[in-house]
């Protein structure tokens, strides 16, 4: 008990204590007249400038840290924009086959015989529930969509080659595994999703056709639509 | 790096111009040496801008006594390492604590301790004082008393105990004194 009271009593003398020896420091103005040396103000000029200095180099650094992630989020949403490319890509075929549809009034020349050059590859085989949907050609160009009951799509493309024709299409590989394949002797370009969410891709050519077939669906039944493609 | 904030930045530079004149004074009262004095400034000021997370408020009387305990050890410590060429004191060496069976409570609390302590706090040896002010008054634990002064967490434990044993023998002493008149 009595080292309890004890302990009261230092704890609250200890802070009359700490009051007295503040009470006993002279007053900014009765300090005014000491004079601090020069050498003094500039070192300690110097000590505040360097940590300012270190402050600023971290918070620049900070800065530059955030601006790097904000660069690999920007990186990653245009990766995840690769994967629409497909997407715009049919958006702008079903425009340019539209006005295809609508101007053939006006295509002059040997429209028949293009119009049976188009039409001559085309598969035989539908995925099971699947049936067509649209089928649209414009000069050189055969575009089929097939739909099912869920609304999933598969696309068939063909392309009548061209000696001056060249093209680069950029295919997402976060969501699907590219490989090679052959196919009778044909290689095809196989780009299968890594999951039932992604589509799957198939490209291939032949002298005269550069074919693109992709769906959700699992690659063989791309492959078997590869199959029965007749003239 | 000791200062991690704009805030602290702000905290320093108001240290700077509000108590450089008060360190210097205090320094000197101590070291008797104007140079010895800036150099004690310069290390106390390090010392502040590295604990520069303690301080609030710069005008308030916490910050003022935080400041002064600070380059008063800082002055104190020099001057011993001149005078033994040491910076420890013969006393902090010596960590065993004495018994605290010499305690005279009885004596110790009665209707004049408080006085009594008080005045006595106030003759005590900086090295104790400090060590009180930063428990009591600040509620520092151990640990960062030892950081604050410098010296090791044992060195905080033995200081404390022995600046209660130094009050009651002088408090002992004084009652003596009384009875005798």
């Amino acid at each position: 008990m009595n080292e309890k009271v004890f302990e009261t009593l230092l704890e609250e003398a200890s802070r009359e204590s700490f009051r007295n020896m503040l009470d006993a420091l002279p007053t900014e103005e009765e300090l005014s007249d000491f004079t601090v040396p020069e050498t003094l103000q500039n070192a300690l000029n110097h000590t505040i400038k360097k940590e300012r200095k270190v402050l600023k180099l971290k918070k620049l650094m900070k800065v530059s840290r955030r601006v790097a992630a904000c660069a690999v989020i920007a990186l990653t949403v245009s990766c995840g924009a690769l994967m629409s490319i497909d997407a715009y890509r049919e958006v702008i075929i079903d425009t340019v086959l539209n006005w295809g549809t609508d101007s053939v009034d006006v295509v002059l020349g040997s429209e028949a015989e293009e119009t049976k050059q188009q039409s001559e590859y085309k598969p035989s085989y539908i995925p099971e529930g699947y049936e067509e949907e649209s089928s649209n050609s414009i000069p050189n160009f055969l575009h089929v969509k097939y739909i099912n009951e869920e609304g999933s799509r598969v696309v068939f493309a063909s392309f009548v080659k061209d000696e001056d024709m060249s093209a680069t299409i950029s295919i997402d590989t976060t969501h699907t595994t590219y490989y090679p394949m052959e196919y009778n002797g044909i290689p095809l370009k196989v780009f299968q999703a890594k999951g039932e969410a992604y589509c799957s891709y198939v490209f291939w050519d032949t002298d005269q056709y550069l074919f693109r077939v992709y769906g959700k669906l699992p690659l063989m039944e791309l492959v078997k639509m590869i199959e029965s493609i007749q003239s | 790096m000791t200062i991690h904030s704009e805030q602290e930045e702000i905290i320093c530079e108001k240290i700077y111009h509000k108590y450089l004149k008060l360190m210097l004074y205090v320094a000197y009262s101590v070291l008797k040496d104007y140079s010895l004095a800036e150099d004690a400034v310069q290390q106390s000021f390090l010392k502040i801008m590295e604990h520069l997370d303690k301080i609030s408020d710069v005008n308030s009387n916490k910050t003022k006594g935080f400041i002064v305990i600070l380059v008063k050890n800082t002055a104190i410590d020099m001057l011993r390492k001149l005078k033994n060429g040491s910076s420890v004191s013969m006393e902090d060496l010596d960590l065993t604590l004495p018994d605290p069976g010499e305690l005279p409570l009885e004596q110790i609390v009665s209707a004049e301790s408080y006085e009594s302590i008080l005045r006595l706090i106030d003759k005590l040896d900086h090295n104790y004082s400090s060590v009180l002010y930063l428990k009591y008054v600040y509620h520092y634990g151990d640990e960062e008393i030892a950081e604050l002064l410098n010296i090791t967490n044992q060195n905080v434990r033995v200081r404390l105990h022995r600046a209660r044993i130094k009050l009651a023998a002088l408090l002992k002493e004084e009652q003596q004194c009384q009875d005798r008149i």
